[in-house]
């Protein structure tokens, strides 16, 4: 076996070649002429790692080719080990020429660099950890793809439907979330629900396509993601075994030669494209969506045997499957929309939940992760008092039967905010809240604006609790200490976002103050709460108090990344006074720069490297 | 000895092996006639493991071969519509197969190739068909497999290396004591080389024997009688086919053919009596004759 590898590896000399001669091309082109260093690396990385899919699909196509396949089955080796052969030999290859192709553009632009310093900055050297993270990422896929493409080829009778066979398999768990996410949207819809930010909190859970497909590798360097890339090869190995042990090696040149995975494949790419149809063109009549995905299915289920049987004429065999599918389908989706509004609507006792964590961002399903990290990206507030949680229950309550008595206006309804009940036990339900904001006044009952005043009455009382009032100052001094990126954008005289971000523009100590007293006025105001997490909308409370002469809307956007420029305020590692920085509570050294904050007597100290100015605001 | 037994395939509803068993024995050239789409490819491919039968064994000197690898080099198989790896070379493809074949003999190699006088350099895809055949045959003969299959090789070959073929197939059985199975449908060629054969039609094997027995139990007589001929039931020997040329009676005639002649003599006055061996050809064309695949006469294209 190792000198069929060895040969096999002997016999790519020719990729090689093309692929020496592609980097080249791209050193003179991208670095030599146009001097984008980074974007030659990633170029020449991605053609080596496309270079050796096509490669393998080369060295598979021998199970599409019945005079090839005979010749090479007719040698004393079983084809287990063959595929053994194919797949380890392309794996080396790939992890030879995509190191190859890396190494030759870093030496390349470290020659440009020592030739000439000016050329490059520190950017070029930061950005190469990219191209490392991208190696990663090209490598994974790469390894998962040649797998793959060992697995559709015992599937397969010709070069082309390996390809897209391949690309089928490789997709397949992000079509089975579609195909799931489109169905149970359909079925919200029924219940007067659109946003169904927990359909994806919980797909994610049951297909979670970050980890499926390790979008992560590149991001932790943790032995998980490796376990995770490793299990998920193992897995794909473990199905080429069971497919090499069944395939028979017969109807070669066919599109498809095994009769299962002919018909899988079928049924499957249909229920997609025809799911995912119904979720384009949405459809608030139940009965009339189930209809349309059954006729998409029939359609589309049609065109695609046509295509794959080389053959107008349908079986009655395949009518009778289809047949069979449709009677099922309707079954299946008929029992999901009673077993989703239950999911969606039902609710734990007080006395069983422990802290309530909020948030009105749609990324809901986030939050089960990481959720006592609760950083301000997913604007999450964490309640543990006993009364606010039975009031959050409350509105939770009134807020399904609101939802149902709505249903007959049919419009269907996005939630205000998502809400996290953790049980003592640890379990944890993300459901759904709709207040008054979610509601036009054009259309609501008599009935469900009382519900609404009523669940709006209730989120007063608790925006006026100290566990609101804590968080929202605790979020603003981490805002300013740069461990949460945010923008500050101008309001034009319509009192519309301009594009421009003013951060860099306004005064820090203006800003705070107007934050503060924006904040306070709005809990004891009777004006429309906006929002019950750290969203802060500062218009209506400029406007009526004038406190500032600019009115600014501030925006929390996503966590500083190591690589962005937006953590503009910094304490300087000069620090005058080293006894003070050691008291800091949240010293945070960064590029050789060191800021930090005192929460005791909610002071700030900043360094703002823009103004060349050290601030103490003292938030008292 | 290789043993095949009730070995039987179907592709969907196709029943291409029906319980096909056949034995070849060391020392002898099995040869493998039938029909056109009869199955001799496919029993081919199952005895190397290119397909899996539904039913049945394949035996190999008492191991079941079907599942095993370990003898898989003893096997050497050369399929009809040969394949030659892209831009290779006869000695990039001795060198290829060399990671296969323990035994290949690099002596035997290079004395084929002045045999056959090939380039070892050309590429074997710019080559004619014969000598692609040529150089499919010298790796197959190098290799030293203790069982050589050889599905049409003499399709598209010349007289002088039809014959090169067969002197180069008698020595090494001679010296090595192979078996050798030749599916072809040139069954002149097997006449005269084959030592054992099997008929195949429709995925059966209607007749499997060593040649001279065949030839010996069917023959066609020729006779000239007084009166008309007419056939009686006999237990030693049944008329498979006659007919009449002008005065004179042909008749095929499988069994025991003195006594048809005896019985003929008994009961007619003969004035004529020849007996006239068939060969193989005729054989295969009678038998399959028997099997509704005869040749009918072709009544032309008016309707």
């Amino acid at each position: 076996m190792k000198n069929l590898v060895l040969y096999n590896l002997k016999k790519k000399k020719n990729f090689a070649l093309i692929n020496l001669s592609i980097v080249i091309l791209t050193i003179i082109l991208f670095m030599v002429i146009n001097r984008y260093y980074v974007e030659a690396s990633v170029i020449a990385i991605i053609a080596s790692g496309i270079i050796a899919i096509v490669g393998t699909f080369i060295d598979f196509n021998m199970f599409a080719n019945e005079n090839k396949l005979t010749y090479f089955a007719s040698k004393p080796i079983s084809i287990k080990k063959r595929v053994d052969v194919f797949i380890i030999s392309n794996i080396i290859y790939l992890v030879v020429s995509v190191l190859f192709a890396f190494l030759i553009t870093r030496i390349s632009a470290e020659i440009a660099v020592h030739m000439n310093k000016n050329l490059i900055d520190i950017d070029y050297l930061r950005h190469f950890e990219e191209v490392y993270r991208g190696i990663c990422f090209i490598l994974a896929w790469g390894c998962t793809t040649i797998f793959l493409i060992a697995l559709s080829s015992m599937y397969c009778g010709s070069t082309a439907s390996q390809v897209v066979t391949t690309a089928l398999n490789f997709i397949l768990p992000i079509m089975l979330y579609l195909t799931f996410y489109s169905i149970i949207t359909m079925d919200l819809q029924n219940i007067n629900i659109t946003y169904n930010q927990i359909t994806r909190y919980y797909l994610e859970k049951f297909i979670p396509l970050v980890n499926i497909y390790f979008i992560d590798i590149f991001e932790k360097y943790d032995i998980l993601q490796l376990v995770r890339f490793i299990i998920t090869n193992l897995l794909i190995y473990g199905l080429l075994q069971f497919s090499i042990y069944k395939r028979k090696n017969e109807r070669v040149g066919e599109f498809v030669v095994s009769y299962g995975y002919k018909n899988f494949i079928v049924i499957f790419a249909a229920t997609f494209l025809a799911s995912v149809s119904i979720f384009i063109f949405e459809n608030y009549n139940y009965i009339a969506s189930i209809i349309t995905f059954l006729l998409n299915f029939a359609l589309v289920y049609y065109i695609i045997f046509t295509i794959v049987e080389k053959n107008f004429k349908i079986g009655m065999g395949k009518i009778s499957l289809l047949i069979k599918y449709c009677i099922v389908s309707t079954i299946i989706i008929i029992a999901s929309s009673f077993f989703i509004k239950m999911a969606y609507t039902s609710l734990p006792d007080s006395d069983e939940v422990s802290k309530i964590y909020v948030s009105s961002e749609w990324d809901s399903f986030d939050l089960s992760k990481n959720i006592d990290k609760a950083n301000y990206d997913n604007r999450v507030m964490k309640y543990e008092n006993e009364d606010t949680i039975k009031n959050f229950l409350t509105i939770n309550m009134l807020s399904n039967n609101f939802i149902a008595d709505e249903k007959k206006e049919r419009y269907p309804l996005s939630a205000s905010f998502s809400v996290i009940y953790e049980l003592d036990n640890g379990k944890r339900l993300v459901r759904n809240i709709y207040s008054y904001n979610s509601i036009s006044d054009t259309y609501s009952s008599s009935n469900n604006k009382q519900i609404l005043e009523k669940i709006n009455s209730i989120i007063y009382n608790i925006m006026k609790t100290d566990e609101f009032e804590k968080q929202k100052k605790d979020y603003v001094l981490d805002l300013l200490a740069g461990n949460v990126e945010f923008n500050v954008f101008d309001l034009d005289e319509k009192y519309e976002l301009a594009d421009e971000n003013i951060y860099d523009k306004i005064d820090k100590e203006d800003f705070i103050e107007a934050y503060f007293k924006d904040m306070k006025a709005t809990i004891n105001s009777d004006i429309y709460p906006s929002s019950i997490d750290y969203d802060f909308f500062s218009r209506k409370f400029v406007l009526r108090n004038q406190v500032l002469n600019e009115e600014y809307f501030l925006n929390n956007g996503m966590k500083i990344a190591e690589t962005t420029y937006v953590g503009n305020i910094y304490i300087d590692k000069v620090y005058d006074n080293p006894e003070e920085r050691k008291d800091l509570d949240y010293p945070v050294y960064e590029d050789g720069r060191f800021y930090g904050i005192k929460r005791d007597n909610l002071s700030l100290y900043v360094y703002d490297e823009n103004l060349m100015k050290l601030f103490n605001i003292v938030l008292k | 000895m290789l043993e095949i037994k009730n070995l039987s395939k179907k592709f969907g509803d196709y029943k291409a092996l029906r319980k096909v068993s056949v034995t070849a024995k060391k020392g002898e050239i099995f040869g493998l006639v039938g029909s056109n789409g009869c199955g001799k490819t496919t029993l081919l491919k199952h005895i190397m493991k290119i397909y899996k039968p539904d039913n049945g064994e394949i035996n190999y000197e008492d191991h079941n071969i079907l599942n095993d690898y370990s003898i898989s080099d003893k096997f050497y198989y050369v399929q009809d519509n040969i394949y030659f790896q892209n831009r290779f070379s006869l000695r990039d493809l001795f060198a290829y197969e060399k990671l296969f074949y323990k035994d290949i003999s690099s002596t035997k190699y290079y004395k084929l190739l002045e045999y056959f006088s090939l380039d070892e350099d050309k590429i074997l895809n710019k080559m004619s068909k014969g000598q692609r055949k040529q150089a499919a045959f010298v790796i197959a003969i190098a290799a030293n497999s203790e069982v050589l299959l050889l599905d049409e090789i003499v399709d598209g070959l010349d007289a002088v290396v039809k014959r090169k073929f067969w002197n180069i197939l008698i020595e090494e059985i001679m010296e090595r004591n192979l078996i050798v199975i030749i599916s072809s449908h040139d069954l002149k060629e097997l006449d005269n080389i084959c030592s054992r054969i099997a008929i195949m039609h429709e995925g059966e094997i209607i007749r499997e024997e060593d040649l001279e027995n065949m030839k010996k139990e069917i023959k066609r007589v020729q006779f000239h009688i007084d009166a008309e001929y007419e056939y009686m039931i006999n237990k030693d020997f049944t008329i498979k086919k006659i007919f009449k040329l002008g005065s004179v009676y042909i008749a095929t005639v499988q069994g025991d053919v003195r006594s048809f002649i005896e019985d003929l003599r008994n009961r007619y006055n003969v004035m004529i009596c020849d007996e006239i061996p068939m060969n193989l050809e005729e054989i295969f064309i009678s038998e399959l004759g028997n099997k509704g695949y005869g040749v009918e006469k072709f009544d032309g294209f008016e309707e």
